[in-house]
């Protein structure tokens, strides 16, 4: 005689609980020796890549705290680091913090001027110019007649005309900054922002006169006086602006720096420079995959690597470009990286910070992905020595 | 097509999306407010044609997607046999999840233009 399997639906689901508290030991378990795996790693050879690789278990489980302490931490070391940066820029907007989320809170329960301020503050505070540029447009929806919204919104194109020269925002920043001034003549903020706005763009006479009406009322307003003294060395200019925003986009640079401190960027690349590119782009053609490489300074001249092949050279002169383009045109901001995708292989494209475009043409569909993750420590590689290249060239001409 | 396209906008990080056929005509639209539409999708039929046809490396193949990284935003091209889906994103989305909802989409579109022709 058979016994028949004797199964308690308690027994059951017991074993399912303790399973998956079992499960939850073992993975919390897991987790804790992988982190400190991690950690090892960065100990022996603390770089943007194994801190990176730490971080971004952290964030895959879900520990965007701890992740972002570490890079906060790491951001110090390694500030030219691409990829440290990328993380930073990702975990600033993704970690939020006690007093952020309060203020939303507030925003959320009571729509008024200043906690849409205070949020827009802290994001920008932050870095985080697109979500402090997205809540300055919610402002100025919730508060149509309000010259703050307005002002808080040319602030934020003002940040990103700085940082792109691109003639969209230079144009939205005047826009909103114009309509600032005259919802509220007495928002003296908004008047010496526009008259900076012109300043850079070298229309002289327009910033003149907005920083005269400001020195009449507030005779001791420091930056009003300084840039209206700044404004008698120069020649006096008058144009389009909208004609001044494209020029600016076209040749990436402002006409007169302000605050004069303000950075300026030069694009040069000495012989040594050329030389540890071309090093870098030989060993990016010796990774699997990888069958043509290129560098394209901001000038044109460039470096190759790989069999030579025309047709790719021209696909990636002409993808750039019209990338660079069309990214400013849609007002998303410098176009950064470009991903091609065909049946048989692919092309990568990044522009470097520091002036360049580096990209590659890879066989075989599954190896994009993968092989870009490889091809990414060249990639910081390049992107550091073109900075280092231009911080001599800026020390030269000073 | 064009509910389909406001369904995919509701995706968290996705701000607007067309359809366009390979010569880069536009075939429908749907996007915020603040983006102008027209202007995205003359852009986006110019790097339609950066992308593919004759100026793409033969050895790649057929473009099949194009993923365009800007500071403040994203755009993602899917090219399919006579229409293209583009679809502009946040910066920072997971980009797993929502190529997923895009690739799930652009098959649906490819087979609802087949049926139309």
């Amino acid at each position: 005689m058979r016994n028949a399997p004797c199964i308690s639906v308690f027994g059951i689901i017991n074993a399912y609980v303790i399973g998956i508290l079992e499960l939850g030991i073992i993975s919390s378990v897991v987790v804790k020796r992988k982190i400190a795996k991690f950690k090892e790693a960065i100990k022996e050879n603390p770089s943007p890549t194994t801190i990176g690789e730490l971080a971004r278990f952290y964030i895959q489980s879900g520990d965007n705290e701890s992740a972002f302490h570490l890079i906060e931490a790491s951001i110090k070391d390694f500030p030219d680091s691409e990829l440290i940066n990328e993380l930073w820029n990702y975990l600033s907007k993704h970690k939020v913090s006690g007093v952020l989320r309060d203020m939303l809170q507030a925003l959320d329960e009571n729509p008024r001027p200043d906690h849409f301020e205070a949020v827009i503050g802290i994001y920008h505070e932050q870095n985080n110019i697109s979500a402090a540029t997205e809540y300055s447009r919610r402002y100025i929806h919730a508060f149509p007649e309000h010259a703050g919204a307005y002002r808080t919104m040319g602030e934020m194109r003002m940040e990103r005309f700085a940082e792109d020269f691109a003639a969209s925002d230079g144009r939205a920043a005047e826009c909103v900054l114009k309509q600032a001034v005259e919802l509220d003549p007495d928002d003296i903020q908004a008047s010496v922002l526009l008259a900076r706005l012109y300043y850079w763009c070298g229309l002289i006479s327009r910033s003149r006169r907005l920083l005269n009406r400001v020195v009449e009322r507030e005779p001791w307003h420091q930056e009003a006086v300084d840039l209206l003294s700044a404004c008698k060395q120069q020649e006096d200019q008058d144009e389009d602006p909208d004609l001044r925003f494209s020029a600016i986009e076209e040749q990436r640079g402002f006409i007169n720096a302000w605050p004069e401190d303000m950075e300026s960027v030069s694009y040069s690349f000495s012989e040594k420079s050329r030389s540890e590119l071309k090093d870098c782009l030989d060993a990016s053609v010796e990774v699997d995959g990888v069958v043509h490489a290129a560098f394209i300074d901001a000038n044109g001249e460039r470096i190759d690597a790989g069999e030579d092949n025309t047709r790719f050279r021209e696909f990636v002169d002409n993808l750039s470009e019209t990338a660079r383009k069309a990214s400013l045109r849609m007002d998303i901001g410098s176009f950064e990286k470009g991903v091609v995708e065909g049946v048989e292989g692919g092309v990568l494209v990044r522009e470097l910070t520091g002036g360049g475009t580096v990209a590659f043409q890879l066989e075989g569909r599954q190896n994009t992905n993968k092989t870009s993750h490889t091809l990414g420590t060249i990639v910081e590689e390049m992107i550091a020595i073109c900075g280092k290249s231009n911080e001599k060239a800026s020390e030269e001409t000073e | 097509m064009k509910k389909l396209l406001k369904k995919l906008n509701k995706s968290i990080g996705i701000r607007g999306s067309l359809i366009i056929t390979r010569d880069g005509v536009t075939v429908e639209a749907s996007m915020e407010e603040h983006l102008n539409q027209d202007t995205i999708a003359a852009l986006a039929s110019t790097l339609l044609k950066a992308v593919s046809g004759s100026r793409a490396p033969q050895e790649i193949g057929d473009v099949t997607r194009f993923t365009m990284s800007s500071k403040h935003g994203r755009l993602i091209f899917e090219i399919m046999e006579s229409l293209v889906l583009v679809v502009v994103t946040e910066k920072n989305i997971d980009l797993d999840i929502t190529m997923l909802e895009i690739a799930g989409l652009a098959k649906r579109l490819q087979r609802m233009a087949r049926i139309s022709v």
